[in-house]
């Protein structure tokens, strides 16, 4: 192997990237499998996971309970003390801004990176410079949204990806701030690269073979991008042996367990009728998972 | 397009080329040669010999500097006791040693300036720099062609079977941008977007073949994040925008090439183009996860698509209840790139994602 051919994009052997794995001087087959097994416990091991958790994209199966989870999480994460930017990044569903208290919609993100808009040509920004339409904020939490589709002939979910994407990418947070991503469902759309730039993933799994699957899915997708901290919440849990059985069965798969939401007739009805969620107790399992989201 | 070339007569001539300009060579030259190459007392001695002078052989040969102290992390500095021991000034083996490092033979290393380690590491830098084509020589790059073989050897059907694919295709954009669940690492836009830096080189096989016949700019390697930087470090590069990078491959989507990347989900390495009449690589490369597929109605049996494959998948056959012959391609035999798609003027082809997320490893692994 060559010059560009070593998986950590060391130009070389020997430069500063190259960990001596092997792999581009190995000659005999067993020697490039005891490489490959170096290279392939390093990337694990040095995914960026060390950073604090700033960047959080959510993400899971249509139906999971993803749009509850965020507000869950958001709600956790405002009594932690952080102060919360969350952007809806799901343009098929419309419900977040209100589960979270939000009255109205702002304007749209993806209005600000069309190719005439205020930051087309912007490399970095941070909250402060986002002009005020854009941002609805009730105490301590302030709400975007990247756009929704109401028209089939408006243009397509990608450019609404794009915008989410750039605007993960070119956000800078200060200190206490972060972010939370509603990202649009499924793992088809999981990769237009929206989560590349965040440094946390997490997939709201519900107890089903489907949900599991594709939360794997999702898991290995990500690890390959060099997101190390991923790891899903378990929602709409009847019962505790169906919480350890989906557990054991994500963990096979290769995914840690952050926590559970379990199951409320309170969070269900909130969901159901688009209310701000309250739920106490279901605040405090999304107080857990984010304790399990920054140890890990 | 230029028309095909037969490669046996490519590399007949090649080979006369490098019999009437054989040269005297000195002994350190084997010596060097049979670090990366041992065995070859032929080509790689005078590959040597064209890269190093004498003065610079002799360097070259005392590396590593052992009087370097450890953990000084890469450099390009020896030490004042490496210059005394080889009697040179300092400033002189300094300039040495920077000439070989843009010529593509030293590397920066953690123990310091060091030569390539293997044959295709010293392949993959030291065909890169234009700026030393004429003091090289042609007969430096025939040189490289002759030791690469002729370029005729069959691409393998079962990929798998007796070799591990460094590298993957990449499909053409504009083949793939309307398949549903399209993935970052197989988007060569996203992954433009998505890297640091991005730098612009000639294609190293593209400069060994000097009887190529694909058409393809030199310049047609786009290097990424570190290599990038390695390139514009050693001037072998010019940094471009993600914009112009997708530009550049917007503008050769005309050629019949093939991009190329390294097989894994992080694609941080580079990004080419490639064709058969030059590229090492291509024979052996994964399949991408798409197939091009023949709307047997549509097509209007032009033929361009059977030209244009670099895999021979495609052919024409006769369709019940259709007359005439019309294209076929070969699912066991397409690596889907895309190529004959984005040229199908009837619009008959199409890209369909066939493969799962699996078929391409997260890291580069030899199974
Ligand atoms: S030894 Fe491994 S890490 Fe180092 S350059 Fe070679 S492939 Fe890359
Ligand atoms: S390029 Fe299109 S129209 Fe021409 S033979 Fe191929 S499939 Fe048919
Ligand atoms: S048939 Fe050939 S040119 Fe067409 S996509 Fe497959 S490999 Fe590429």
């Amino acid at each position: 192997m060559g010059l560009f051919h070593c998986p950590l994009g060391a130009p070389y052997y020997d430069d500063d990237a190259c960990i001596d794995c092997g792999l581009c001087y190995a000659t005999t087959s067993q020697e490039k499998v005891g490489a490959s097994r170096k290279i392939k416990e390093y990337m694990k091991a040095h995914a960026a996971r060390t950073s604090a958790v700033s960047k959080v994209a959510v993400c899971g199966k249509g139906g999971s309970g993803k749009t509850t989870a965020v507000a869950l999480l958001t709600l956790a994460l405002k009594e932690a003390g952080r102060s919360v930017i969350v952007i809806d990044a799901d343009e098929s569903n419309p419900g977040l801004g209100r589960m979270l208290g939000i009255e109205g919609e702002p304007q749209p993100l993806s209005d600000l990176f069309r190719e005439d808009g205020l930051f087309s040509e912007r490399e970095r920004f941070g909250m402060d410079d986002i002009p005020p339409g854009f941002v609805s904020a009730v105490d301590g939490l302030r709400f975007m949204a990247v756009g929704k589709i109401r028209d089939p002939f408006q243009g397509c979910a990608c450019s609404l990806a794009e915008s989410a994407r750039q605007i993960v990418e070119k956000l800078d947070l200060k200190e206490g701030e972060v972010l939370i991503l509603d990202m649009e469902a499924g793992v088809e759309s999981f990769g237009r690269g929206v989560e590349r730039h965040a440094d946390t993933i997490l997939i709201v799994v519900e107890p089903s073979f489907e949900s599991i699957a594709v939360a794997g899915r999702i898991a290995r997708m990500a690890q390959g991008m060099g997101i190390g901290r991923v790891g899903a919440i378990l929602n709409k849990v009847a019962s505790d042996t169906l919480a350890s059985r989906t557990t054991q069965e994500l963990e096979k798969q290769g995914v840690k367990v952050f926590g559970v939401i379990n199951y409320s007739q309170e969070l269900a009805e909130a969901a159901f009728e688009g209310k701000p969620v309250k739920d106490g107790v279901a605040v405090k399992e999304a107080g857990t998972i984010i304790a399990a989201m920054q140890g890990w | 397009m230029t028309k095909p070339a037969d490669p046996i007569e490519v590399y007949a001539k090649l080979k006369a080329r490098i019999d009437e300009n054989k040269f005297p060579i000195e002994p350190i030259y084997f010596e060097l040669a049979n670090k990366i190459f041992p065995g070859d007392k032929e080509i790689m001695p005078r590959i040597m010999a064209r890269l190093a002078n004498a003065e610079q052989a002799r360097i070259v040969a005392a590396l590593p500097d052992p009087g370097l102290p450890a953990g000084s992390g890469k450099t390009m500095e020896v030490s004042d006791a490496f210059a005394a021991g080889l009697g040179m000034d300092k400033a002189v083996v300094t300039k040495h040693i920077r000439e070989l490092f843009e010529k593509g033979m030293l590397f920066p290393t953690k123990k310091g300036p060091n030569m390539a380690r293997t044959f295709l590491q010293l392949h993959d830098a030291a065909l890169g720099n234009p700026a030393y084509d004429s003091s090289l020589g042609r007969i430096y790059y025939d040189l490289w062609g002759f030791i690469e073989g002729p370029m005729n050897k069959p691409a393998p059907k079962d990929l798998r079977a007796d070799h591990t694919s460094e590298f993957r295709v990449v499909p053409r954009w504009p083949s793939i941008k309307d398949v549903p669940g399209v993935q970052p690492f197989e988007d060569a836009r996203a992954i433009l977007k998505s890297r640091d830096l991005i730098a612009l080189m000639r294609c190293v096989c593209k400069a060994s073949h000097t009887d190529r016949w694909c058409g393809i700019p030199d310049e047609s390697c786009i290097t990424l994040d570190r290599t990038a930087q390695y390139n514009l470090d050693r001037k072998t590069g010019r940094k471009i925008s993600a914009d112009e990078a997708i530009s550049i491959i917007e503008r050769y989507d005309k050629f019949a090439t093939v991009h190329l990347t390294v097989n894994q989900r992080e694609v941080t390495q580079l990004l080419c183009n490639c064709h058969y009449c030059c590229c090492l690589a291509i024979k052996f490369a994964e399949k991408s996860r798409f197939i091009s597929e023949v709307d047997a109605e549509k097509c209007k049996g032009c033929m361009v698509c059977v030209e244009r494959c670099q895999f021979q998948a495609n052919s024409m056959k006769k369709y019940d209840g259709i007359e005439g012959e019309k294209a076929f391609s070969d699912p066991e035999v397409c690596r889907g790139c895309g190529s004959c798609v984005i040229t199908c003027k009837s619009g008959a082809r199409t890209m369909k994602l066939v493969r799962p997320l699996e078929h391409v490893p997260e890291a580069l692994s030899i199974y």
